[in-house]
């Protein structure tokens, strides 16, 4: 009985590891986000980026109206978001934990590595909006 | 008509947190992952049909180890116990109400929804049915009653068909408050002080012992998760017993009971669905625009009955559970020639599905626990949030803990397939000792198999749909939006 039991916990994990290496996606390039979202074309200058990605995000009273709302990363990119309101605010990323005061009418900037993978919220801290989410995917 | 999706998603009120409390960063499942995990759970389940195939006498009599007396019980530690979880529930209800109502900085919400919802519930699958010694809303039925004797004598013999419905009712209450209550400190202070108040009247009406073993409802669903633990507490001894074994000991008893387990079941899923981008549609592009078109101004209108729409389809969704449910209890009654009635089948299957619901509200909710569960370190020492420094921990205390998004994904994927298994599992040997004939038995189970797949790969295939929650426009239309709303 306890050989039977042996053999089906090895067929199990055997099944399991050919299921894997069947399934597991094949090595991708670094840094090479499989969907990302372009840069929505607003009056805001395009800036020059020379490696990373870089996000504008446009909120009209506290609600976003240009940008994109999830922002897609891999790990390890340089982050540059830039935002512009129309009302003194203050960006806060979550799990990041990084915040950056937004003059009205002034474009504010925030950048980072990526380092850290998840699903981060973007928070305008004093209306309690949620503006999107920056996507980091390992 | 997109661009038009796009601005209604845009005003929609901020629906933040999947949960009542508390940041998770969790990403959707890859696809690959998805796809590995579902085919994983379908090999797998064929690998222990073939055990039970070729294992004639893999069910036995499950063995316990008498591990001795309740040195608790006669140490005193038990009272001890009791004394420290009617103190924890007066101080949550008392930190709730009248502590800070910065949800962050108030103990009530952090130890209610963290450390008791999750951290306890997880806890109870290891240890076992400690809740039952130690519920607080009974250990105050007892401070009550030792002022007041007889106060929580039955009034009323419990009626046979009100089963766990009490218990089913309020469950559905405690996770429309989870997911779209968005409460305040003293919002979750009158819930609680609420439902305090429910249960010291159901146990004046229908009597302590009665109350607390249908209508309460942590008591129902802790001592469903308690049944997979690998210990025992019968009378005044404790037991060691095999993990998971307390699901074969016994069928449920009740079909109301079966709609709890289902619940556990399709409440997460809700959880896990109802702000992903797909589910979002089905209401706005797919029922709104034709109905949109038959009022003037629709849309404050149609805000309301998207709540509504969102309610009901979380109070109905055990019940499509249930219709799923019963579909392959039907196929199996006549793979197996059973003569045991559909009713009976029902009930005999249905703690065999425990394991699939509770691994599946691991998955969901353990980073939130890692990352929200150490902050009770700092609030013990200032509960209500005025400043105080009790213990010296108030500025103190372990940082969040953030899992790597792949980690979150390799855990869930792990955790379903070891549910998945076990669930399975339970399921061959609970049909081995009903149909008497190994061969049927064993082929009876295909259905259930089919059934247990179809639970598996539903639950980790909402793990992978795009999250919708404070996306506030949809990233196809935001231009669009941008140039019609400046």
């Amino acid at each position: 009985m306890l050989a039977a039991r042996i053999v089906f916990a090895v067929l199990s994990v055997l099944v399991v590891a050919a299921l894997w290496y069947a399934f597991r996606p094949p090595p991708q390039a670094p840094a090479q986000p499989a969907a990302v979202e372009p840069v929505a074309k607003t009056a805001l200058p395009v800036p020059v980026a020379p490696a990373g990605k870089a996000f504008e995000l446009v909120v009209r009273d506290g609600k976003p109206v240009g940008g994109p709302a999830t922002l897609q990363v891999r790990q390890g990119e340089p982050v540059t978001l830039r935002i512009e309101s129309n009302a003194d605010d203050e960006l806060h990323l979550h799990g990041y934990d990084l915040k950056v005061r937004i003059k009205a009418g002034e474009p504010a900037t925030l950048e980072f590595a990526a380092t850290r993978t998840g699903r981060f919220e973007l928070e305008l801290h004093k209306r309690h909006a949620q503006l999107g989410a920056l996507e980091v995917y390992p | 008509m997109t661009a038009l999706v796009g601005l209604l998603l845009l005003l929609l009120p901020g629906t933040t947190s999947a949960h009542a409390f508390g940041q998770t960063y969790v990403l959707p499942l890859p696809f690959w992952m998805y796809a590995f995990t579902a085919s994983a759970a379908l090999a797998l389940s064929f690998v222990v049909t073939g055990y039970f195939v070729t294992a004639k006498d893999a069910v036995r009599n499950v063995r316990t180890l008498d591990v001795g007396g309740m040195l608790w019980a006669r140490g005193g530690l038990l009272g001890v116990l009791r004394a420290l979880s009617v103190a924890l529930l007066v101080l949550t209800l008392l930190t709730a109400l009248f502590g800070t109502p910065n949800p962050f900085a108030n103990f009530s919400v952090t130890f209610f929804w963290i450390i008791f919802v999750l951290g306890f519930a997880y806890v109870t699958a290891l240890i076992g049915d400690v809740y039952h010694a130690i519920n607080p809303w009974r250990g105050v039925c007892d401070l009550i009653e030792w002022r007041y004797p007889g106060a929580f004598r039955a009034r009323v013999a419990y009626p046979a068909w009100l089963g766990y419905y009490p218990a089913l009712a309020l469950y559905m209450g405690f996770i429309w408050v989870e997911l779209f209550a968005h409460t305040s400190p003293r919002g979750l202070g009158l819930f609680l002080l609420a439902y305090t108040l429910i249960n010291l009247g159901g146990a004046r009406l229908f009597g302590r012992d009665a109350w607390f073993r249908y209508g309460e409802m942590f008591a129902v669903v802790l001592r469903l998760i308690a049944k997979m633990a690998p210990l025992e507490y019968t009378s005044d001894r404790l037991r060691l017993r095999q993990p998971f074994s307390g699901l074969l000991k016994e069928s449920a008893d009740h079909p109301s009971l079966l709609l709890v387990v289902l619940f556990m079941l399709s409440s997460t899923a809700f959880d896990g669905v109802h702000q992903t981008l797909p589910w979002v549609h089905i209401f706005w592009k797919q029922i709104y625009p034709p109905l949109a078109a038959m009022i003037a101004q629709p849309y404050l209108f149609f805000v309301d009955i998207y709540y509504y729409w969102q309610w009901s389809m979380l109070c109905l969704s055990p019940f499509f559970y249930l219709v799923v449910y019963l579909a392959f209890i039907w196929l199996m009654k006549r793979a197996a020639h059973s003569e045991r009635s559909m009713r009976e089948l029902a009930l005999d299957f249905t703690f065999c599905l425990v394991p699939i619901a509770f691994v599946y509200h691991v998955t969901h909710y353990y980073t939130l626990l890692l990352t929200q569960a150490p902050a009770i370190v700092p609030l013990v020492s200032d509960p209500f949030g005025w400043g105080w420094n009790l213990f010296g921990t108030a500025r103190q205390g372990p940082n969040p803990v953030i899992v790597p998004a792949d980690w979150v994904w390799h855990t869930q994927v792990a955790l379903i397939l070891v549910g998945h298994v076990v669930s399975v599992y339970l399921a061959h040997a609970k049909a081995l000792e009903l149909f008497p004939r190994t061969r049927r038995a064993v082929w009876s189970q295909l259905p259930m198999l089919v059934l247990m797949v179809a639970f598996t790969t539903a639950g980790l295939w909402i793990l992978s749909l795009p999250i919708a929650a404070g996306q506030v426009q949809l990233p196809q239309t935001s231009a669009i939006g941008g140039l019609a709303l400046t």
